[in-house]
């Protein structure tokens, strides 16, 4: 049975479904969880594989720091290749890598106008 | 309708059928990967252990208590868990296999929508919430990972969604009469139509592809081998599960193997066309269906027990190599033919 086929009514609806159904689990689970939890000091620190929770205060990195270091690493390995190509002191490097992009503009100019030709 | 709507989502192919189609899949991995290693895996609860899994959750979430760390915020962290769940169930609505189904031009933007923006950003939360410093590793590394995988993903589930809305629009005698008039770009009309276009030598080259990229993703979406990167198992005690005990952990460990079984659902429906060639709710098309499941899930297995873990930047770089460039190739290959067609 077909119950929604325009983009904005299943949007509503998928929608509408996902809330009824976290509402819903959400009340069963804390229906069936245990009513006591664990509650010693010891469990109620912060898991540090052993160490003091002083440990924290020593500087660290950010976790958006970790997040970005990972990006950057990737992107800047591309920006290297490129620059190691381009810039290795020879001129000839520079003439030859620079000749290889026009040509593959020139090739793609080409093709796009064979394209327009034919539509 | 509403009730049917309620029954559906709860039961078929609701919480109850893709909570049990997840403890088979966890079975299944489990079970497999230890068969690869000359382990035993889960033997001892139901037979060869099937209901092991199924006990796990229960134990978790009904038996064992939930430490409680004095920064951490449980309840918004089992709101942010069952919300994912909730996002992934919601998405069944769109699949043929539900019976009350939702079929709209563009759904794949929901699909979207849900599975990649609502799961990722319920794993994040969920694990924010509780403060620790291995957790914010592992959440950290989950950004990275998902920076990568979730394009990839869409771009290759992309690529037979084209090739569906290509077809319909240019052949319309592919399809049948009575499904001639439903919305394009949708996941229910590419999963009816897909079947058909594994003959086009052109389109089969790019599902061929699409379908790679996607496993591969697929593979780090769940964080298995080798891309257990936000788990980090002993490097980071458990990475983003790291504070996670007793009903936390059942309903965070829940919520990853629905994910990888939805995923794998709508990667079986999407590409494969789901029971094809045969028509659904007949013996044959559920077979064919239940054989195409395996056939991905042991797919995941062998690579799940061929690697060992990858460094963050390997894992990285491994997914735009394998993944993200195979679902462009792909998505360019069906372009180019639906341009010159």
């Amino acid at each position: 049975m077909l119950i929604a086929s325009d983009p904005i009514s299943a949007s509503i609806l998928i929608s509408l479904v996902m809330l009824y159904l976290t509402l819903l689990l959400y009340i069963v689970i804390r229906v069936l969880k245990p009513k006591h939890s664990e509650s010693s000091d010891e469990s109620r620190e912060m898991y540090l594989g052993g160490e003091h929770p002083s440990i924290l205060s020593k500087p660290h990195v950010l976790q958006s720091g970790l997040y970005w270091a990972i990006v950057f690493r990737d992107f800047k390995k591309a920006y290297r290749g490129l620059v190691e190509k381009m810039h290795t002191g020879r001129v000839i490097d520079w003439a030859y890598y620079m000749t290889a992009w026009l040509l593959i503009l020139l090739l793609l100019a080409i093709i796009a106008l064979g394209i327009s030709a034919l539509v | 309708m509403i009730i049917e709507l309620m029954i559906s989502t709860l039961v078929f192919p609701g919480v109850l059928f893709i909570s049990a189609l997840s403890f088979f899949t966890e079975w299944y991995l489990r079970k497999g990967v230890a068969h690869m290693q000359s382990r035993m895996g889960p033997t001892y609860v139901g037979p060869i252990g099937l209901l092991q899994p199924f006990m796990d959750f229960v134990k978790l979430l009904v038996v064992k208590e939930e430490t409680k760390q004095k920064y951490s915020l449980t309840w918004l962290a089992e709101l942010f868990g069952v919300l994912g769940i909730s996002a992934i169930v919601s998405s069944l609505l769109l699949l043929p296999l539900s019976p009350i189904r939702i079929a709209a031009d563009y759904d794949f933007l929901i699909y979207i929508y849900l599975l990649g923006v609502m799961v990722p950003i319920a794993m994040v939360a969920m694990s924010l919430c509780m403060s620790n410093p291995f957790v914010s590793v592992g959440a950290s590394r989950l950004l990275s990972i998902v920076l990568i995988v979730e394009p990839a993903f869409f771009t290759g589930m992309l690529t037979p969604i084209l090739i569906a809305t290509h077809i319909s629009s240019s052949a319309p005698m592919f399809c049948e009469e009575a499904y001639c008039k439903l919305p394009l770009y949708s996941i229910f009309y590419s999963s009816i139509t897909i079947g058909s276009a594994w003959s086009n030598p052109i389109y089969a080259t790019a599902l061929i592809i699409g379908l790679a990229a996607v496993v591969v993703s697929v593979q780090a979406k769940a964080m298995l081998n080798p891309f257990n990167i936000p788990e980090a198992e002993q490097e980071l005690i458990a990475g983003i599960k790291t504070e996670f005990s007793g009903p936390l952990l059942a309903i965070f460990n829940l919520l990853h193997n629905v994910e990888l079984s939805s995923s794998i659902l709508f990667i079986i429906y999407v590409f494969l066309g789901g029971p094809y060639p045969f028509r659904h709710l007949s013996i044959q098309g559920v077979l064919v269906l239940m054989a195409k499941y395996i056939a991905i899930l042991t797919l995941v297995a062998v690579v799940r027990a061929l690697f060992g873990r990858f460094r963050v930047e390997q894992g990285v770089w491994i997914l735009v190599k394998y993944s993200l460039i195979p679902a462009i190739a792909a998505i360019t290959i069906v372009s180019l033919s639906n341009f010159y067609a």
